[in-house]
């Protein structure tokens, strides 16, 4: 029997099927806890994290319209969510909670089709082009959960120079991806290191705006 | 308004989207520019694409085995939400795995509860216990086996697990005189898949089942 799509899975979750819910689990369950894992830093709350977040999938997904291809988008959203929530608690700093994830959920974008076939080695090859500043500010965004001013402060950055490297570094990502989907992964490469880390001594080191280039 | 003043407005929120897109923005920022995006077709269409590129970051990871108990507790909650609907979503997590706090926190959330601290029970305690229960567990299957020399005949099993796929076995029936404990004997069955339920419904072949007696899916019967 052919294996479910992450569509016909998300369908069968809306309509209480466990066994969909842990097949999603078996397809994108070791990609979800190496996220937490990657924010928090510690197995057991990666694992609460990732059971929260298939906990609202099983919730919710009757309720969202997750959109055609978004599945993995959208658990890895939530996972996300929960995995920045839960390190911002252990900081005693704001919490955004889920309510803005879930207006974005609910309308997923055109642009998901091009995230829902992308492969590993492309998305580092794409990361790997851009920039330092960028993808530094990129990381300390998405996987430490600091706001724009925070990294600033920490990085010891011009605000309006944070703001420039966080929106053109997804510009360009976006603009790579796009490209490789287009050339059917062309511009994949092998290797590379897992995440959009880069040492922060490297910023300090390198200093430059937000265009810098690499 | 002037133009200009309306011209930088935008670039200022046209700038912060980045930040907006990855939930790097502040809050009072979050509100400002989803009143602006409201109007602003071309921002909307900006945070698309941003959107999709964030989207787009947890696929470099490598990915890393998550510990067993993570589907095991999936599992469990899921299964107790559908088989006990109606309990409190405070009490849907199994007590090995601690809850953290859903949705928004206005006061800082305590670090969850660290697992069970074992350091602290005496291993003699413990061996006495484990002994304890040993024998305990001899003397019982001792008196089981007596009590089912008395009563055994050969069965026709059928186990269906939770969805319509029948697997066929066959195997020998034995009960206690009190008929309290029945255990059953079942060869021939394909391996059971461990993440489904089985049911074990003893039928007669004048008598109508009455309930089932419901089974967590294993390779052993009892």
């Amino acid at each position: 029997m052919a294996e479910r799509g992450d569509d016909d899975l998300i369908a069968a979750i809306a309509r209480r099927d466990p066994n969909a819910l842990l097949a999603l689990y078996g397809r994108h369950g070791r990609l979800a806890f190496a996220l937490a894992y990657r924010v928090l830093g510690d197995a057991q709350t990666a694992e609460e994290a990732v059971q929260d977040a298939f906990l609202q999938v099983w919730q919710r997904a009757a309720s969202c319209d997750v959109g055609r291809g978004s599945g993995r988008g959208w658990l890895l959203t939530i996972v996300h969510r929960r995995a920045i929530d839960a390190r911002r608690r252990s900081r005693h700093r704001l919490e955004m909670g889920l309510d803005a994830v879930e207006a974005t959920l609910a309308a997923p974008d055109a642009w998901d089709e091009v995230v829902h076939g992308l492969e590993r080695d492309e998305v580092r090859a794409a990361l790997r082009m851009l920039p330092e500043g960028q993808r530094q500010a990129i990381d300390l965004a998405y996987y430490e959960g600091l706001t724009h001013r925070e990294i600033a402060e920490r990085t010891g950055t011009p605000l309006g120079t944070v703001k420039g490297r966080l929106r053109l570094g997804l510009e360009k990502l976006h603009a790579t991806l796009v490209a490789a989907r287009a050339q059917g992964g062309g511009q994949a490469e092998e290797g590379g290191g897992g995440g959009v880390a880069a040492p922060l001594a490297a910023d300090r080191r390198g200093g430059g705006g937000a265009t810098r280039g690499r | 308004m002037q133009p200009a003043d309306a011209d930088r407005d935008h670039s200022y929120f046209r700038d912060l989207l980045g930040a907006y897109a990855l939930g790097a923005a502040t809050p009072e920022d979050v509100d400002a520019v989803a009143a602006h995006l409201a109007g602003c077709k071309g921002c909307r269409a900006d945070l698309a694409r941003l959107r999709a590129a964030a989207r787009a970051l947890p696929l470099a990871l490598e990915d890393r085995e998550p510990p067993p108990t993570l589907r095991d507790g999936i599992e469990a909650v899921v299964l107790r939400e559908l088989t006990g609907a109606g309990q409190p979503e405070a009490q849907e997590r199994p007590a090995s795995v601690p809850r953290s706090r859903p949705g928004r926190a206005a006061a800082p959330v305590p670090p969850p509860s660290p697992r069970p601290d074992h350091r602290f029970v005496s291993p003699w305690a413990a061996a006495a216990l484990l002994l304890a229960f040993s024998l305990g567990m001899l003397g019982w299957n001792l008196r089981l086996h007596q009590d089912l020399g008395q009563a055994e005949e050969s069965a026709s099993v059928v186990l269906r697990p939770a969805r319509p796929t029948l697997l066929g076995g066959g195997g020998r029936l034995a009960w206690t005189e009190d008929r309290e404990t029945m255990v059953v004997t079942v060869r021939g069955l394909p391996p059971l898949a461990p993440d489904l339920i089985y049911e074990l419904w003893p039928v007669r072949p004048d008598a109508v089942p009455a309930s089932p007696t419901a089974q967590r899916g294993t390779n052993s019967t009892s």
